[in-house]
């Protein structure tokens, strides 16, 4: 690999003895044999789940959004947030793989492929919330500029319409860097398989990779172009969806704060669950040899850094509010704290500002155990500074038109869900796929280096590594 | 041309596809028959009509079949096979007809589509409409395709035939020939129809033994009584309130509830122009107990508790003697009386309000005015009228003319009095047979006369009425009544204005109305209603030229009969008789403790429209509760029983919403009690719960049932007289449904308000003082142009609104607005277009009130159509905000952007479960959406369009002025919206837009609202407010 | 050795596939779903053989005769019985339709006419507004006066309809002529239409209340 770092001490990335026992490791979970229990037992959760969201969707397309909470002046509820919440976990995919990768963090490699799994899946729960909260989902595609018979085009003024292009691309971009990382350990997979139909499958996705060195260089010129391309997606994406609101005149909602504000509370919440899930798996998997306590301190770091910058957006814009002057803008804050809905803003300021704190200390930093809890209240959290937002409509302008949103059942059970969607894809990916960039780990490994071992010379002229 | 020829089950119709069902469908009659009513919430077989799931479903077709496969399904097109002249499918024709409730007569037009009546409108021509309406009018047309209608016989709840019914009851009049009727009773509502009036009379003459009982639960009574006693003649009170400078309504709510409030409430509202200066413009004192919507208006509210209402009017009136006003002595008894019957303790009114009031009034002899509500007892009447009298008001603003009805009711005691008669009559055992013609006695009767065991006694009891209710299922035989639209009739008005009621329509079933049913039981000369009615006509103007006047009748919907003879003060000679009759203590005696009074209610009236979904949905006025009454009470005596409502008590700060569970409060009077969930009502009199009555069928029919809570069995004296009760909190609780919870503006400059004396120094002080502080507006989007063409706009008049809601049901009947339900309402989804806001302002015992109807305001620069992904909601050229529901695909984003938030939302497929007999009364002209779509105010868009197309095809490119009334400004009865094309300068609107008190709300937002307001400016005594301000 | 050499080219060419198949869908949809192809040449069997080509054509029969509300209201309208009965009382009363016809009148009964031209019920299109303003029948039934049995020549898809909206001059005449199909302009059609649209104020509305109320 061409990959250099100066910053660490392998040792600390893996705590391996050599390239065989990484591929041991990283593969294992593919081998039936050695796929344990849990994962089983998840699955079939998982799986009951996806089922209950195929009947709730069901449901609401057979009876329409009267079955929902939803209702005038709060006419977006538990689909936007959950929506906005899904998007946000995605955010941590691209990051990790795009930009800490353009910033040469080594430390990525443990996680990045887990993260990027994520993304996509994330991507596709919350597609799922915008597309179904319609009134009239099966004349949904007026939303995408096709030619029809009525001349009509749809209304590019409007922000869901951006939401509609930014998502998709994201996804698309997301799941193509996925893939592209993959292909290398696709073929690793495909050379230690041993019954012809995984031979056949993985030989597929593998695209033929020989490991040559020609297909190590456009491996990584690849990589890199699409890092870049992916790079302001990160951005960009969660900015849109942010516009959704701060486009609108409502109290609350229309403020220019909102991009900065949502697309780090993106990445702090994205962070959040990769280590959520990161905990657990290397745990069932045993990967604390590839992903070590290095990894997750710099991950707790993260959100140590993104949580304040939430922290501080939240107090800025109570300052604005205040500092504009504006009735409307002022009440909408007051009432957020104080209003009927004051005990879920307390909730998201508890989870999302004064728990990450906590980080400061190296020791919680390094104690598994507190570290996923905290991980778990943040997603709390910023799903509740989702609903915080949404809940905004509740009491706007005319006091008359103040109403009260409750979510249904079928409001709860949707949400519950897109957990089985997410659970099924992800516990698929980890029972088939590499869960760690296999390549990319070796690349960190003291064994990658020129200077490692034997003469200089012919490490360098070794090339990569095969 | 008759439109009974327009019958649509007769002639097939041509056109469009509603119709081919109608007449062709074998689901119709079964349609018909179905039985459950708009709103509620399940759902039935797909409704035809839904266009847009049609849409979508061939939308799914269209890619999966081939080409000529994919044809929407055959429809036919049946034509007439002769048809009727004149008509032009597609274009409505207007009739004359009149409605009416209990005494209420109106004249009205009625619009029908190619034989299906489907919305009712003002009759210019008739005094007591003058082309608007009151909302039980408005609503009535529903009750013609409600499914809860009775349809058939009944025989002991069983279903029979008409002729089982007749041969049944031929033996029985048989009998009552020998006899001359001994123990035949005919109980019927109060008598306003001449010709029904002949059918008695002939009745009576033929069985002179037979007694007839006029029984009202709601009723004038005690205003008659105190008429008599104060004139000497049986007469009426006109009131010229259009001439009245200062009025003074000691409870009476002459807006909404009193006779003749549609023009009273006209009349009311051009007084209230400020720009009539302090000279012209009048002044309200009002003094009751509840809060009505007249007291809302009134410059001068003064709480009193139910009982010492007497004893206010009484203090007014002794402080008049002091300051020079000569009672005679009769006159001084009166006041003497009123004030003992209050036990003297008048300590509660300040002295110094009661004289300046008093001085107000003597400064403005003979134009001010003095009005008693219909419930207050004959004393309080007897003095108003006084009063009046030694004012000099008699003649100018208060005259008295015989009563035109009077004849027709007069051989009936008053309804309290003859209810309890008829009552006696059956214990004894003496009445054999019983029939109530389109009354509801047994649901409405007071509670301590046991009318329903009583009932049991009657060997033949006969119930004819519009639905099975209490008294149908109770008596020996129903029979169902044809409703007021099938049938023809005649009515007189109070003011001696008679009209002919033609039906838009045949029967829908085999129904008869109450004079035909009478005329062919008792063998009277005509058969046929048209007959009737046309042979009592021809029999009292002469068969000489009688078809031409007639057809004319029929066409202006009235018969001149010229205005009543004014019969002058008359004289109260007969007080002292009168004075023994009535100051028995118990009339408005105080009995002490916390007092209940019962009222009517304003939409379901005594219950006789409880099954009426319309009304059922319409909010409340004042309390914005919908689907249930409730026990109201003021605060204070909220915390006296330790009721913490989060509303009332956390209004001004925070924002406690969401919470409709109330906390029930058992009221106790006598052997009866009554558990009903209470609602803190600001305002209220201290010590009192007012309840409305009309709630709480029992066997009510449809939604009816269920509804509500039932205040009659605590009715032991007359309606809207105090009774003495026990109140305590049960511990459990009830939802309610309230369209809006929030009480307080927030200190916004939502409704602008500013009294005479501000409105003078600063005529544009709504503009001045109240608009937020803003950065100058700039518009992110290329603004349209609105210089050329006709631009619409509106403006509404806060003045003028004394929110009594009819707009809403207008726009209800005119634009297919769907009904919800409670369960809907409760979760926020109510559909109205119009969301009458209600404010309370000030302190929360004694707050003032204010309305505002807000609806789309079209915004020029409107925030909903930016956010549109699809484009489903855009501007017009003349600068109506439109709303494509075809093209919707319901993110409800536009409706999160509007900072009016006027928008609405069909949730749920509102509208497939619609009987055949509700498609009937749906307005062709608008679409009926389908669930998924939003809509809205659309300013009446397809009014819009077919006065222009009507016009364009004569060849004028412009709409003349007036030409476009949107369905809420037709009813409204003050006249307070106007709509009209703001580029040209002498349109009313645009006059008005000019107008300083003119006003648009947010407009800090740039939003450039094409509905505007004109602020409201109240009248009040300075001399009156320097004392307040002093107390504090 | 799993895979042979030509499936290095499979992955570039499922590409090009996949590009060109949602292309393809979306075309087939738009072309082939529109009303265009799914409305026009609809043609059904009438209750009663009337021909227009008959009546209308060789008897040139003003086409308001029976649809005489068309100046005047939203529909056209269709005659009602004794319309037809008018004259075939004494003309060829012993035709097996006449016979037809009278059966349905004596019993009272309509006569089912299918209904060739339906726009969706949420379309409040107004015959009276574009004949007083010189549109020709021939503009959206084509020429009736040809036809032994109606049938539908023009899609009346939104889009068609704006089409004209936008450009109205081939479409206005004069109002005397909107019911002569034979007629063609001498010279230039849309100069002679301008004429007329100055004449009668033609500006065609493309707000979308102007339909769809």
């Amino acid at each position: 690999m061409i990959l250099r770092d100066n910053t660490l001490p392998r040792a600390t990335l893996v705590e391996s003895k050599s390239f065989g026992e990484v591929n041991e490791i990283i593969c294992a979970p593919t081998n039936p044999v050695r796929t344990p229990k849990t994962w089983h037992i998840l699955f079939l959760g998982s799986l009951s789940l996806l089922c209950l969201l195929g009947v709730m969707l069901a449901y609401l397309v057979w009876e329409g959004t009267g079955i929902w909470g939803v209702n005038m002046p709060v006419a977006w509820g538990f689909a936007i947030v959950n929506f906005v919440w899904w998007i946000g976990i995605g955010h941590a995919g691209t990051l990790i793989s795009a930009i800490l990768f353009l910033f040469r963090q080594k430390w990525r490699t443990g996680i990045n492929r887990f993260a990027e799994a994520m993304t996509i899946f994330a991507v596709m729960c919350a597609f799922i919330f915008p597309s179904f909260h319609v009134g009239r989902i099966w004349v949904a595609y007026w939303m995408f500029p096709l030619p029809n018979s009525m001349g009509m085009w749809p209304n590019f003024r409007s922000p869901l319409l951006w939401d509609v292009f930014a998502v998709s691309t994201y996804f698309t971009v997301s799941l193509l860097f996925w893939y592209v990382g993959l292909v290398p350990d696709l073929a690793t997979l495909r050379d230690k398989a041993t019954s012809k139909m995984k031979k056949v499958l993985y030989g597929v996705f593998a695209l033929g990779w020989r490991g040559a060195n020609r297909h190590w260089q456009n491996y990584e010129r690849t990589y890199l172009i699409l890092a870049a391309v992916s790079t302001p997606l990160v951005l960009s994406v969660h900015s849109i969806v942010s516009f959704d609101f701060a486009v609108s005149n409502l109290p609350g909602w229309h403020t220019t704060i909102f991009p900065p504000y949502f697309v780090a509370g993106a990445v702090f919440s994205g962070f959040a669950l990769v280590s959520t899930l990161m905990i657990i798996a290397r745990k069932v998997y045993g990967l604390e040899k590839v992903v070590t306590m290095h990894h997750l301190d710099n991950m707790n770091k993260f959100m140590l850094a993104t949580g304040t910058i939430v922290a501080y957006a939240y107090a800025m814009e109570f300052f604005i509010a205040w500092y504009s002057g504006n009735p409307y803008e002022r009440f909408a804050f007051i009432n957020r704290a104080l209003g009927p809905y004051g005990w879920a803003y307390w909730i998201m300021v508890s989870c999302n500002c004064i728990v990450p704190q906590l980080f400061w200390w190296k020791k919680i930093r390094y104690n598994l155990l507190i570290t996923f809890i905290i991980t778990i209240l943040i997603n709390i959290g910023m799903w509740f500074e989702r609903f915080v937002i949404v809940m905004t409509l509740h009491a706007d302008f005319l006091p008359s038109s103040w109403g009260y949103y409750r979510p249904t059942w079928v409001d709860w059970l949707t949400f519950l869900g897109t957990f089985g969607l997410f659970g099924t894809f992800f516990l698929l990916f980890l029972r088939f796929l590499p869960t760690l960039a296999i390549a990319e780990v070796k690349g960190v490994m003291p064994e990658a280096s020129p200077h490692h071992g034997h003469h200089h010379q012919e490490a360098l002229t070794s090339g990569g590594q095969h | 041309m008759s439109p009974l020829n327009l019958d649509p089950k007769k002639a097939a119709p041509t056109q469009w596809r509603s119709l081919d069902e109608l007449a062709m469908s074998p689901e119709f009659q079964a349609g018909l028959e179905r039985e459950f009513p708009e709103g509620a919430s399940e759902a039935t077989e797909l409704d035809r009509r839904q266009f847009l799931q049609v849409m979508g479903a061939s939308f799914a077709l269209a890619g999966l079949t081939g080409c000529d496969v994919v044809r929407r399904p055959k429809h036919e097109i049946l034509p007439y096979n002769n048809a009727p002249e004149h008509l032009i499918p597609g274009k409505p024709q207007f009739y004359a007809t009149t409605v009416t409730v209990g005494e209420e007569v109106m004249g009205v037009l009625v619009e029908s589509h190619q034989g299906r009546p489907t919305k009712i409108e003002g009759n210019p021509q008739h005094p007591s409409s003058q082309g608007a309406t009151g909302k039980l009018q408005q609503a009535s047309i529903l009750d013609l395709y409600s499914p809860n209608r009775s349809q058939k016989v009944l025989k002991n709840g069983a279903s029979s035939t008409w002729d089982a019914f007749w041969g049944g009851m031929a033996p029985v009049i048989d009998g009552f020939r020998a006899n001359g009727g001994e123990g035949l009773r005919i109980l019927s509502g109060y008598i306003v129809s001449p010709s029904f009036a002949a059918i008695k009379q002939h009745i009576l003459r033929e069985f002179p033994k037979a007694k007839w009982v006029v029984y009202e639960p709601v009723n004038r009574d005690n205003a008659r009584i105190g008429l008599l006693g104060a004139v000497g003649k049986p007469v009426d009170a006109h009131y010229r309130i259009e001439s009245a400078k200062r009025i003074l309504s000691v409870d009476s709510d002459f807006l909404e509830s009193e006779l003749n409030h549609v023009a009273h409430a006209r009349a009311f509202a051009k007084t209230r122009n400020p720009d009539l200066g302090k000279a012209g413009m009048s002044r309200l004192y009002l003094m009751e107990a509840r809060y009505s919507v007249t007291g809302g208006v009134a410059d001068h509210r003064i709480r009193v508790k139910p009982s010492m209402i007497p004893a206010a009017l009484a203090l007014v009136a002794r402080e008049l003697a002091n300051q020079g006003l000569t009672f005679q002595s009769g006159e001084t008894q009166l006041i003497d009386s009123a004030l003992s019957a209050s036990n003297g303790t008048i300590a509660e009114f300040s002295p110094q309000l009661i004289s300046e009031l008093a001085a107000d009034l003597a400064a403005h002899r003979g134009a001010s005015l003095i009005l008693v509500g219909k419930h207050q007892p004959p004393l309080v009447h007897a003095l108003g009228h006084a009063v009046n009298r030694l004012l000099g008001n008699v003649g100018t603003t208060v005259l008295y003319k015989i009563s035109p009805t009077f004849a027709f009711n007069q051989d009936s005691p008053a309804s309290a009095v003859a209810i309890r008669d008829l009552a006696a009559d059956m214990e004894k055992g003496v009445v054999d047979t019983l029939l109530m013609i389109d009354a509801n006695p047994v649901f409405t009767a007071p509670a301590d006369i046991q009318f329903t065991s009583h009932l049991s006694k009657v060997r033949h009891s006969v119930h004819l009425g519009g639905e099975v209710n209490e008294s149908a299922q109770a008596a020996l035989w129903h029979i169902p009544q044809s409703h007021y639209l099938e049938h023809w009739d005649d009515a007189i008005s109070f003011d001696g204005t008679t009209s002919i009621a033609q039906p838009l329509i045949s029967p829908l079933y085999t129904t008869f109305s109450k004079s035909e049913v009478l005329a062919k039981l008792f063998d009277y000369r005509y058969r046929e209603s048209l007959d009737i009615v046309k042979g009592h006509w021809m029999s009292r103007s002469g068969a000489l030229g009688f078809e031409i006047a007639w057809r004319r009748w029929l066409h202006d919907g009235i018969i001149e009969t010229g205005a009543l003879p004014d019969s002058g003060p008359g004289s109260s000679s007969g007080m002292d008789a009168f004075l023994k009759a009535h100051s028995s203590s118990d009339e408005g005696s105080r009995e002490g403790g916390i007092e209940l009074m019962l009222f009517e209610h304003p939409n379901v009236h005594d219950g006789r429209f409880a099954s009426n979904s319309w009304l059922q949905e319409l909010p409340e006025p004042i309390t914005k509760l919908c689907w249930d009454n409730a026990a109201y009470i003021g605060p204070s005596l909220a915390q006296k029983l330790g009721i913490k409502d989060q509303i009332i008590l956390k209004n001004d700060k925070g924002v406690p919403m969401g919470q409709y569970d109330k906390p029930m409060i058992k009221v106790t009077r006598g052997g009866h009690s009554l558990s009903l969930p209470a609602w803190i009502l600001p305002g209220m009199a201290d010590e009192t719960v007012v309840i409305h009555l009309g709630y709480g069928r029992k066997k009510g029919p449809g939604i009816a049932e269920g509804a509500g809570f039932d205040a009659y069995p605590l009715l032991d004296k007359r309606v809207g007289q105090p009774l003495s009760v026990q109140v305590e909190v049960t511990g459990s609780t009830y939802t309610l449904a309230c369209t809006q919870d929030h009480w307080s503006m927030e200190s916004r400059p939502i409704v602008r308000e500013g009294d005479l004396e501000l409105y003078e120094r600063r005529p544009n002080f709504s503009a001045d003082e109240f608009m937020n502080p803003h950065p100058p507006l700039a518009s992110l989007w290329e603004e349209h142009d609105y210089s050329k063409g006709m631009q619409w706009g509106m403006t509404i008049d806060l003045n003028s609104c004394n929110g009594c809601s009819v707009c809403v049901v207008a726009c209800q009947a005119e634009n297919n607005i769907p009904v919800v339900g409670k369960g809907q309402v409760i979760r926020g989804r109510e559909m109205h277009w119009i969301r009458l806001d209600r404010y309370f302002t000030g302190d929360v015992d004694d707050p003032g009130l204010v309305f505002q109807a807000m609806l789309c305001q079209h915004c020029e620069n409107a925030p909903c159509e930016a956010v549109c992904p699809v484009s489903a909601t855009v501007h017009s050229k003349e600068g109506l905000n439109e709303m494509v529901y075809n093209r919707c695909i319901g993110t409800r984003y536009c409706s999160n952007n509007c900072p009016y938030k006027v928008r609405r939302f069909n949730f749920s497929n509102l509208t497939n479960h619609y009987s055949e007999s509700e498609k009937m009364q749906k307005n062709p002209d608008v679409t009926v959406r389908f669930r998924g779509v939003m809509e809205k105010c659309t300013y009446c868009v397809q009014r819009i369009e077919q006065a222009r197309i009507g016009f364009k095809n004569k060849g004028n490119e412009v709409i003349p002025d007036g030409a476009i009334v949107p369905a809420c400004a037709q009813a409204c009865p003050t006249d307070a919206i106007v709509f009209g094309n703001i580029n040209d300068p002498k349109s009313r609107v645009a006059v008005l837009k000019a107008h300083p008190r003119n006003y648009g709300v947010l407009t800090e937002l740039n939003t450039k609202p094409r509905t505007t307001y004109l602020a409201k400016v109240r009248n009040p005594n300075p001399a009156i407010l320097k004392l307040s301000r002093s107390a504090t | 050795m799993v895979f042979p050499r030509w499936t290095n080219k499979v992955p570039f060419w499922l590409l090009v596939t996949l590009a060109v198949l949602a292309c393809s869908i979306v075309f087939i949809f738009w072309y082939w779903g529109s009303p265009k192809h799914l409305e026009v040449g609809y043609q059904p069997q009438q209750p009663i053989n009337f021909s227009h080509k008959l009546h209308a054509g060789q008897m040139g029969m003003d086409c308001r005769y029976c649809h005489h509300t068309v100046d005047k209201g939203k529909f056209a309208g269709v005659p009602a019985t004794e319309t037809c009965l008018n004259c075939h009382t004494q003309i060829k009363q012993d035709a097996p339709d006449i016979v037809k016809l009278r059966e349905f009148h004596a019993a009272g009964k309509p006569v089912p006419w299918v209904r060739i031209h339906k726009l969706p019920d949420y379309v409040y299109f107004d015959h009276s507004a574009h004949v007083n303003k010189g549109v020709s029948c021939i503009s959206c039934h084509g020429r009736v006066d040809q036809m032994d049995v109606v049938r539908q020549v023009e899609p009346l898809s939104m889009a068609w309809c704006m089409d004209c909206h936008q450009a109205p001059a081939a479409n206005i005449r004069d109002k005397d002529l909107i019911t002569k199909l034979s007629w063609t302009p001498e010279g230039d059609a849309l100069e002679n239409g301008r004429k007329f649209m100055d004449m009668y104020h033609v500006k065609p509305r493309t707000d979308c209340t102007t339909c769809h109320r």
